[in-house]
């Protein structure tokens, strides 16, 4: 995996969010004053405790929920959305769930078994492709609900915790995986996750969120190089989680600078 | 190995009922021993055949037409909330209206036989075909309505592809129901537009046994009424296993 600099582009953000608050029915709110802006290409990470509008702010840029106040733009025509669960209908196979945003966006059913076997192999399931999803483990079913996102090629990736729920192995093989698919695809990746080791090691910028209301507290870029099995232990890589962790735990950046 | 339990039983009971003919010595239009009862199927054969031929067809007839009619209905009510709150109190009052009562009703409206015979089971056996659809399309995840939304998709393509499917363990569970209810509604219904002789149907020969003191036909004819739902039970439940074996739990041996 090639590290790709980040680089200063002259085309308008993939995501803007501009003083956006979202207060819900009954008065809790959510989010408040959220200024972010993500470039294009870029793989951003959203951390921060449970409960802070992570992922409200996904729903947001997918269209899933509004604003009550500011401006959310969204660059990108086709987005896809990873959520915390693998959601994929039980009575379909692999493929066939994997298939279904072509299905129902239309394409031919030639073209979108092609394309969903294509998926599948890239996220390592060719071979369970006419499996139930009873029939698979947690991992396999994240990977095919990767697969689903995938399968559309987007040009904006929105992933809600999708590896949550499996155990630690699993998790990075499936990080690995995931960094794999934006070196070849290059689309802009919106990652939530709680865990910071996970964001500073996927992400190549890091939002750290506060709660009640939600909000953002550190907007960090990460400089790790090339990601490899020894990033994680490296002291660079522990520096940067240092930083993200200093600045969940107490609601603000050390000496209150971000980058 | 699994009939052998219910085979027991049956047996068990058999025995018992002859056993209480005999020794209370009860006469025979009172009740029949399962022998005579045996014996009316042998000698009225015949016309037992046909008109178990005229009832099934009425059964089925009323509900495959209660189960086609009972899942668009019920689908029309999960359209949205405002159709469902306007229909479905009208549809369960209907549900309550005692079909004894109408039935002659049918007998005015289709004329004696087959058709007045399926109006009344279709009436029947409809309404737990449109409750379980209902409950059904209502019970498919939000998490998957919410996949479906990000899809774009029709309100089309989310009733087909999501909403029948996440609907069926339920509709089946329905339509089990709707079958035992069919042979209530159609017998029911022939009891009323009963009329003897070479074209009665099984709810007209019991009607007429009756009259007759032949009570062992009259238990000849309901125990094969009684087999013929058990049959289109005994169907739908095989249907529902093969839509559902491979994915649901209800149906997993």
């Amino acid at each position: 995996m090639s590290e790709i600099p980040p680089q200063e582009s002259t085309e308008a953000p993939a995501i803007e969010l501009e003083a956006v608050g979202r207060r819900f029915p009954g008065g809790m709110e959510a989010l408040a004053g959220i200024d972010l802006t993500i470039q294009r290409g870029d793989f951003h990470a959203l951390t921060g405790p449970s409960g802070c509008g992570k992922t409200t702010i996904l729903r947001l840029i997918a269209g899933l929920d509004q604003p009550t106040s500011g401006r959310v733009t969204v660059r990108p025509r086709r987005l896809a959305y990873c959520f915390q669960d693998h959601r994929l209908l039980p009575w379909r196979t692999l493929e066939a769930n994997v298939a279904l945003p072509l299905e129902l966006s239309g394409v031919s059913a030639a073209e979108r078994s092609d394309r969903a076997r294509q998926a599948l192999e890239r996220v390592g399931l060719e071979s369970a492709r006419d499996r139930l999803p009873a029939a698979c483990s947690g991992g396999m079913c994240m990977r095919a609900s990767v697969a689903r996102a995938l399968v559309d090629s987007p040009d904006l990736l929105l992933l809600d915790e999708p590896f949550g729920a499996l155990d630690e192995v699993t998790r990075e093989e499936l990080d690995d995986m995931l960094l794999g698919l934006w070196d070849t695809d290059g689309m802009t990746i919106l990652l939530v996750t709680h865990s910071i080791r996970e964001a500073t090691y996927l992400a190549r910028r890091v939002s750290v969120m506060g709660g009640e209301p939600g909000r953002i507290i550190l907007d960090q870029s990460i400089q790790l190089g090339t990601r490899d099995r020894d990033t994680r232990t490296g002291a660079r890589f522990n520096e940067q989680v240092r930083v993200l962790q200093h600045a969940l735990e107490h609601g603000a950046p050390v000496n209150g600078g971000g980058s | 190995m699994r009939l052998l339990p219910p085979i027991l039983v049956v047996c068990l009971f058999l025995l018992a009922w002859s056993a209480v003919v005999q020794v209370f010595g009860i006469k025979e239009y009172l009740l029949p021993s399962p022998l005579e009862v045996l014996k009316a199927l042998v000698s009225d054969a015949d016309q037992l055949a046909s008109a178990t031929l005229r009832t099934a067809i009425s059964t089925v007839s009323g509900f495959l037409i209660a189960a086609v009619v009972g899942v668009i209905l019920g689908s029309v009510l999960g359209l949205n909330r405002w159709i469902e709150r306007g229909l479905y109190p009208p549809t369960l009052l209907l549900q309550m209206v005692p079909l004894i009562a109408i039935a002659p009703l049918f007998v005015v409206w289709f004329g004696f036989g087959a058709r007045s015979t399926i109006a009344a089971t279709v009436v029947v056996a409809i309404f737990p075909v449109i409750a379980n659809t209902l409950g059904g399309i209502r019970s498919a995840a939000p998490e998957h309505r919410e996949l479906f939304r990000l899809c774009d998709a029709g309100r089309w393509a989310t009733w087909w592809k999501l909403e029948m499917p996440s609907a069926t363990p339920s509709i089946i569970t329905g339509l089990r129901v709707a079958a035992g209810l069919s042979v209530i509604g159609a017998i029911t219904a022939e009891f009323v537009s009963g009329y003897t002789g070479e074209n009665a149907p099984l709810g007209a020969i019991i009607m007429g046994s009756v009259k007759t003191f032949r009570t062992d036909l009259m238990f000849a004819a309901v125990l094969i009424a009684s087999l013929v739902g058990f049959l289109l039970f005994g169907i739908v439940n095989f249907i529902g296993w093969l839509l559902l074996h491979r994915w649901h739990g209800s149906t997993r041996d």
